[in-house]
Order: C-alpha cells, then structure tokens, then sequence
C-alpha cells in the first residue's frame, strides 16, 4: 500500500474493523480488551503508514499487528480460566438472538470448542472460515509458508470435529 | 459440517455494534489528526526479540520485516527484475532463520525450492532466462535443497520421524513433478536445454537423496512404533490426504477448460492408483500397522502433489504436460 490518506484509511477501518476485533477477540475472551487492541492496531497501522513505510497488504499487516498485540495483552492479563473462557464464549443472555434453545445450546458449544482449541490452531480456522481469508493471506498474516497453514487448518478442522464428535 | 456455512454464526454475533464502531471511528479519526510524522517500527520486530540470536541476521531481519524499499521490493521480484536477487540472498535465507523449529524451517526450504522450480520453468517459457540469473536460481535451489535437507534430518533425530517422513516426500514430490514441466518447457531448445541442465543436477541429486533417506526415516517409525513412542496419529494423516485428493479432484474440475482427454483419461488413472493406496493405508491402520499406514498415506500425499503441481504448470505456462510422452 502506498501513503494513503484519511478518508481511504477510515474506509480500511470500515471495511476491517469486525474482523480486527474478532480476531482480538478470540484471543483474549474479552470484549472491552479486544476493542482495545482493535482500535491500537489501526492505531499502529496508520503510523507505520505516515513514517513513510509501504504495506503490500494492509489487512494482513492489521492481523498481525493484532496478533502481536492481542499476544502482549494476554501474557501482562492472565486473568481468564479455561472455564472462564467457555463462559464468556457462549455471550450475554441478553445479545442472544431469535434462535431456538437447541440451536442456541448447539452455538454456544462450538464457540466453547473453538475456545478450546489451541490459540494457533483457532487463529488459522476463524481466518479462514469465518473471515473467509485465502490460504496465501494467512499465511502473510502469519508469517508462515502457505503449506504449513493448510496443513494447520486441516488439522484444526479435524481437532473441532473430533471434539463435537462429528465423523 | 460445512465450515463456511456453519460459523456463520460467528461473524454475525462476534461483532461490534453500530455505536461501539462509531465511537472506535471518532477516536481513530482523533488520534490520526494529533500524530506526529515519525518514524514507527514495524509490528514485525515483536518477533525478531524472540527468535534472532545473531546481530547479522537481526539486521537482515529488520531489512526483510520492516518494509525497506529495496527488500520489500524484492518480494514480488522475478528472474530478470533488479531486486530478484536481494529475493534468494537476502529475504528468503532470513525468513528461514527466523523460523523457529526444523519443521517450519523445511515447510519454508521446501516451499522456496518449489517457488525457485516454478519460476525457472516461468522464465524459460516467457524467454527471460539469461547466464546470470540461471547461475543464481541454481545456486538459490542448491541451497534451499541442502536446508530441507539439513532440517528433515534434523525433525528424524529429534523424534520426529512422521514429520521427517511427510517433508521428504513433499519434496520428492516437488522435485519429480518438476523435472518433468522443465524437460518439457526445454525439450527441442538447445539454448534452454543448456539452461537446464544447470538446475537438473540438482533436481535429479534431490530425486535420488530423498528416495534414499526414506527407509530410514520408515524405519525411525517402525522403531517408534515397536518401542510404543509413535506420536503421530494415523487418523489425522488419513483425513488430510483424503482432503487433498478432494482439492485434486476440485483443481481438476476447475481446470476442465484447459484439459484434454488425454489429460482426463492419464489423471483418473492416477487417482484410481492413490485411491488403491489409500485403501491399503486404511487396511494396515485397521490392521494395527501405523507405521505402514502412514508410510502409505504420505506417499499418497505426495503423488496427489505431483498430479496438482502439473495440472497448475499446464494451466499457468499453457503446455501439454499431463498425458503426454516422457
């Protein structure tokens, strides 16, 4: 990416900001934190940007920079649980939606798995199909070789249906 | 379980509200206005304090990483650019070193070595191939050939005997799938075929060292298993190369235009062949023989490689390379 300018920026923002704060969100089981760490890497994105640097691909450089602050955050808060997590996973009663309580019992296990999961292996799958980010962008994302990512999504795919026992 | 239908959900309910985005929006808007111009490092170097141990390699971490004009130049370059040199010598060797464990450190030699292969045969197709950048590609592949061979090695003595099993046949892979698209590209040039001749050197010594290096690393799991310190699952090995015979079978769907009936009739026999090794992969698991299983299914994983690897080349440089004469 070339110098931008505000109004392009804010429109990056606009477009990215969710997936910023899922991503964040994922790894701290935070809301306000997340929100946080969303905001400080668009944040530290625009000053790489103003420095006068070039980004080939700015969403990947937001991921990680999410990722490094997202990964400082919770090493200087290591206040949640396992089961702490599984709580919070599931969200307030009062933001659930009009689903039935099968559906609703059948959301809130799988955001459980998923926080269960290692936070590597969660990273690559909400990237992929919740974000729907191709392979290659991942792997930019992530520093990795596009190969090592596949095999991680696979594998993190394989590790979530195991545990929702699912063939 | 359809993964982009089912987490759906997710991206509707893990979401900042309207008000909570608004308000996100003014602060960012506020603090842009109030920055100063100056010079920020890069979010990369969180990083590079973990895994740099040598101030020469810090430095070319910091070039690669940090957005330098020259170096992130270089990342797109191809042969015959300005920067595609600083490419092979300087980002690639460092992102390597940065890698923190031997598998990641082959996955990456492995995938250069692929990316050197792809370009050469790119180049060679599209005339940009002269002396200089032949000499640099060869000696780039020299290396990275040497490295995943160095790091498999180094995954087989450390216990880690499928990891060292999967990376080789990877290459093997790479490397058969390779030799074919180039001696094809270079058949009847005798200007290429000089060319070539400098990178089959290498890619036949890769051919014959990573065939030989496969008994042994068999044998590391064979021992694993009998001493009932085999780490690897089985299953996880079948579901991933299921899973790739299904990316095959969708590449050659995707691909149907630029297939002929020659290519069709040539990739479902090879198909028909990986299915029958997957069949007796799964007879030996079920039989209690994880080693043979996983033997089996890596070398599965690798033809279904080759086959992608030809079907992407015939698609990308427009030549024949499935279904015709060696």
């Amino acid at each position: 990416m070339k110098r931008i300018d505000e109004e392009k920026f804010i429109s990056v923002y606009d477009e990215n900001a969710d997936a910023i704060f899922r991503y964040a969100y994922f790894r701290l089981y935070d809301r306000e934190r997340a929100k946080e760490v969303m905001q400080e890497a668009f944040m530290k994105t625009w000053e790489y940007l103003q420095s006068g640097k070039k980004i080939s691909n700015v969403r990947a450089f937001l991921y990680r920079t999410a990722h490094n602050l997202s990964v400082n955050e919770a090493v200087r808060h290591k206040f949640f649980s396992l089961d702490e997590m599984r709580e919070v996973a599931g969200f307030d009663p009062e933001e659930v939606r009009q689903n039935t309580p099968d559906t609703e019992a059948e959301y809130r296990l799988v955001l459980a798995k998923i926080g269960e999961l290692d936070p590597a292996d969660r990273d690559v799958l909400l990237m992929r199909y919740v974000e729907g980010l191709p392979v290659s962008e991942i792997a930019e994302a992530l520093d990795e070789a596009p190969n090592t990512v596949s095999v991680r999504i696979h594998r993190a795919i394989g590790k979530l249906r195991a545990s929702l026992d699912i063939p | 379980m359809n993964e982009h239908k089912d987490f759906n959900f997710i991206r509707e309910r893990v979401v900042l509200s309207d008000t909570e985005k608004a308000e996100h929006r003014a602060a960012l808007l506020s603090r842009m206005h109030a920055t100063p111009m100056q010079p920020v490092p890069s979010p990369y170097t969180w990083t590079l304090f973990l895994n740099v141990r040598y101030a020469f390699v810090a430095l070319l971490a910091v070039l690669v990483v940090s957005g330098s004009g020259v170096v992130v130049a270089s990342e797109g370059a191809v042969p015959g650019s300005p920067f595609y040199g600083v490419k092979l010598t300087v980002n690639e060797p460092t992102r390597i070193a940065l890698a923190r464990t031997p598998k990641e450190k082959a996955a990456l030699e492995v995938a250069y070595a692929e990316r050197r292969l792809k370009e050469f045969a790119a180049a060679t197709v599209s005339n940009r191939l002269d002396a200089d950048t032949t000499k640099l590609i060869a000696a780039s592949l020299e290396d990275r050939l040497e490295g995943a061979e160095e790091n498999i090695d180094d995954l087989n003595t450390s216990g880690e005997g499928d990891d060292a099993l999967e990376a080789n046949s990877e290459l093997k892979g790479v490397l058969a799938a390779h030799a074919k698209i180039l001696r094809k590209v270079s058949a009847g040039d005798p200007v290429r075929e000089v060319a070539l001749a400098a990178i089959s050197e290498h890619i036949d010594q890769g051919i014959v060292e990573t065939g030989a290096v496969e008994p042994v690393f068999a044998a590391s799991l064979e021992s694993q298993e009998s001493r009932g310190v085999l780490h690897a699952s089985v299953s996880e090995r079948q579901m991933e190369v299921v899973e790739v015979l299904e990316d095959l079978r969708e590449d050659m769907v995707n691909a149907s235009t630029t297939l002929d009936t020659g290519d069709h009739e040539e990739l479902a026999e090879s198909i028909t062949e990986v299915t029958g090794m997957l069949e007796t992969a799964t007879r030996e698991k079920d039989g209690g023989s994880a080693t043979r299983a996983l033997k089996l299914y890596t070398e599965a994983d690798a033809r279904i490689g080759e086959l992608k690897a030809l079907i992407e080349a015939e698609q990308e440089l427009g030549i024949d390379l499935i279904g015709s004469e060696e």
